[in-house]
C-alpha cells in the first residue's frame, strides 16, 4: 500500500510545472517586501512604545501588564436564519449557498421537504436524494443543542467527553458530531446558537463547510456563570482515552468559587485570526451545572479554552494543572 | 532578474530546485498555487541562511524542512488556506468524478480534502518514508499525534486510492472508463 500511495503521490504532481517563469526574482521580491514589512513594524513598534511610554506615564494603569480584554459577549436569543444575496445569515454565521442549489425557507415546499419555523433548508440541483443533497440551518437556544458525546465507561457509567472542535475562518468555534466521516455531519456554532446538518458525504460536507464565514464576535476574556450548584471536568489520560479516573465532579461551593476564579483568571483573549483549535486535537470538557459550558484544547501546540456564552483565551499549562487538580484528577 | 543581487550559488540553486520544490509544497498543500507560495517563503528563509548552508549545509533539505514546518503551522489555522471548490460538490456517486478528472487531479483533490496536519504527516510517512520517529522529532510533536494524524488521513484517503487502483486493474463493467495518464 505504501508503495502504491507513493506512486500515487508522484504521479499526482508530475506534470505540475511552476507557473513563475523567474523563480529568483520572486523570491528576491519576496524578501524584499518582508523586509519593508519589517521596517514599517519596526517604526510602528517605536511609535507605540514612545506612546506607551507617555502613557504610561499620565495614567496610573492598574494592570502593570497592559490594559485587561473585556469579557467576551454573545447574544442571548437564537437568531432567525435567512438568506441574503444567496447567503444563508445566522447570528454570525454565512453561509454561500452554493452555485445550482436551492433554498427552502419557512412555509416553502422542497423536494426536501418543509423548512421548519426558524430554519433554513438547501439543498442540491440533482435533488432526487435529499438525504444526500441537503442542509439543514437550524437555531436552538442555550444549551439546547449537543455540547458533548456521551461515552459509555466498564461499569455502565457514561462521561461526557468533548465533540471535535474547529475553528471557523472569522474566528467562531464550531463543534461537529460525526465530523466529516460519514453521510451526516452536525455541526453546532455555540455563540450564533446555529446548528448545521450536512445531509453530504464527507467530503463534500468538508469543502461546502469551508465556504462558512463568521463574524469576529465573542472574543475577549471568558464569560462564565457567577455560581453552579455542581461542576463536571472531562479531560483524556495521557493516552488520549477518557476513563472515569480522568473525570471529576465537584459540589462544595469554595472549589466550584475557585474554578471560577482560575477560569476568569486567565486574561490572555484570543483573537479569531489567532484562535487555533482544530479537529483531532486534545480537548477537554467543563459542564458548569446546566448552566454553562467551557471547551478546553489542551494540545501540545494549542492550549485555549472558549465558553459557550462568549471570550476565549489562551490556557497555561499551569492553568490546566490546576483546574485538573481542583477536580481531584490524577492524570496517568 | 539575473540574480545579481544574490550570494553565489543562491540564484543557480533556486533555478535548478525550484520546480522540485513546487511540486513537494504541491503535496504539502494539495494546490499547486499555494505550493508555490511555500516554496517561495521557504526559499527566503534560506537566502538568509545562504552563506551557512552554502558551505557547509544542505540547501534543499533545509528549504524542505522549512516547507514541512511552515505547512504544519499552517494546519492550526484551519481552512483558511484551503482552496474553495471549483465546482459545487454533488451526488456522491463513485466512479463519475473519475469521468471528468484524471488520477492525478483526483488525487489533488484528496490531498486538498485532508487538514491540513493529516496531509504534512501523510506526505512526510508515505511519500518521504520517514518513520514516525522523525516525523514526530521534525514536527516537534509526539509520536501519537504523528499515529493518530495519519491513520486518519489513510482512513479518509483509502477509498479514493483504492478506488483508483481498482480502475487501474480493469475497465468498469458499465459507463466510460477513466481516463488514466
Amino acid at each position: 500500500m505504501t508503495q502504491h500511495i507513493r506512486e500515487l503521490l508522484d504521479h499526482a504532481v508530475a506534470g505540475i510545472e511552476p507557473g513563475t517563469r523567474d523563480p529568483v526574482a520572486a523570491v528576491m521580491g519576496r524578501r524584499r517586501a518582508a523586509r519593508r514589512r519589517k521596517a514599517v513594524a519596526g517604526a510602528v513598534a517605536c511609535v507605540l512604545a514612545a506612546a506607551g511610554i507617555a502613557g504610561g506615564l499620565a495614567l496610573n494603569r492598574h494592570d502593570a501588564n497592559g490594559p485587561m480584554a473585556p469579557v467576551g459577549s454573545v447574544p442571548v436569543e437564537p437568531p432567525t436564519p435567512r438568506v441574503v444575496d444567496r447567503v444563508v445569515v445566522a447570528g454570525a454565521m454565512r453561509l454561500p449557498v452554493p452555485d445550482g442549489w436551492r433554498v427552502a425557507t419557512p412555509g416553502s415546499d422542497s423536494p426536501c421537504g418543509r423548512a421548519g419555523d426558524g430554519q433554513v433548508l438547501i439543498y442540491g440541483e440533482t435533488s432526487d436524494d435529499c438525504a444526500r443533497s441537503s442542509i439543514r440551518v437550524s437555531t436552538a437556544k442555550v444549551l439546547a443543542y449537543p455540547v458533548g458525546s456521551l461515552e459509555d465507561l466498564p461499569g455502565g457509567s457514561g462521561i461526557m467527553t468533548p465533540l471535535p472542535l474547529l475553528t471557523l475562518p472569522g474566528g467562531e468555534p464550531a463543534l461537529l458530531r460525526d465530523a466529516f466521516e460519514t453521510g451526516h455531519t452536525s455541526m453546532v456554532l455555540p455563540w450564533s446558537k446555529v446548528i448545521l446538518e450536512f445531509n453530504l458525504d464527507g467530503p463534500a460536507a468538508r469543502t461546502i463547510a469551508g465556504t462558512i464565514r463568521t463574524e469576529p464576535v465573542g472574543s475577549g476574556r471568558l464569560n462564565l456563570v457567577d455560581s453552579v450548584p455542581y461542576a463536571e471536568f472531562s479531560r483524556p489520560e495521557a493516552s488520549g482515552k477518557f476513563t472515569v479516573a480522568s473525570h471529576g465532579k465537584i459540589t462544595d461551593p469554595a472549589t466550584i468559587a475557585e474554578v471560577l476564579a482560575l477560569l476568569r483568571d486567565q486574561r490572555k483573549a484570543v483573537s479569531g485570526e489567532d484562535a487555533c483549535s482544530q479537529p483531532g486535537d486534545r480537548a477537554a470538557l467543563l459542564l458548569l451545572g446546566n448552566a454553562s459550558v467551557v471547551y478546553l484544547t489542551i494540545d501540545k501546540d494549542c492550549q485555549e479554552a472558549f465558553s459557550d456564552r462568549g471570550g476565549r483565551v489562551r490556557l497555561s499549562d499551569k492553568a490546566v494543572r490546576e483546574l485538573t487538580r481542583l477536580f481531584g484528577i490524577e492524570v496517568r | 532578474m539575473s540574480g545579481t543581487d544574490t550570494p553565489p550559488g543562491f540564484a543557480e540553486f533556486v533555478s535548478s530546485r525550484y520546480p522540485a520544490l513546487t511540486r513537494y509544497g504541491t503535496l504539502l498543500t494539495g494546490d499547486r498555487g499555494h505550493g508555490e507560495d511555500l516554496a517561495q517563503e521557504a526559499l527566503v528563509k534560506t537566502f538568509r541562511a545562504w552563506r551557512r548552508l552554502h558551505e557547509q549545509g544542505d540547501p534543499e533539505a533545509y528549504t524542505r524542512r522549512v516547507m514541512v514546518r511552515a505547512a504544519w503551522r499552517a494546519g492550526r489555522r484551519l481552512w483558511r488556506r484551503e482552496v474553495p471548490a471549483a465546482a459545487p460538490p454533488e451526488r456522491p456517486t463513485p466512479g463519475d468524478a473519475y469521468d471528468e478528472h484524471d488520477t492525478a487531479a483526483v488525487v489533488l483533490a484528496a490531498l486538498r480534502s485532508l487538514p491540513a496536519s493529516q496531509r504534512v504527516v501523510l506526505v512526510l510517512r508515505y511519500w518521504a518514508g520517514l518513520s514516525e520517529q522523525e516525523i514526530a522529532a521534525e514536527l516537534g510533536c509526539s509520536t501519537g499525534t504523528v499515529k493518530s494524524r495519519a491513520s486518519r488521513a489513510m482512513a479518509t484517503l483509502r477509498q479514493t486510492f483504492t478506488s483508483i487502483e481498482a480502475m487501474k486493474e480493469g475497465p468498469r463493467p458499465y459507463g466510460r472508463g477513466p481516463r488514466l495518464r
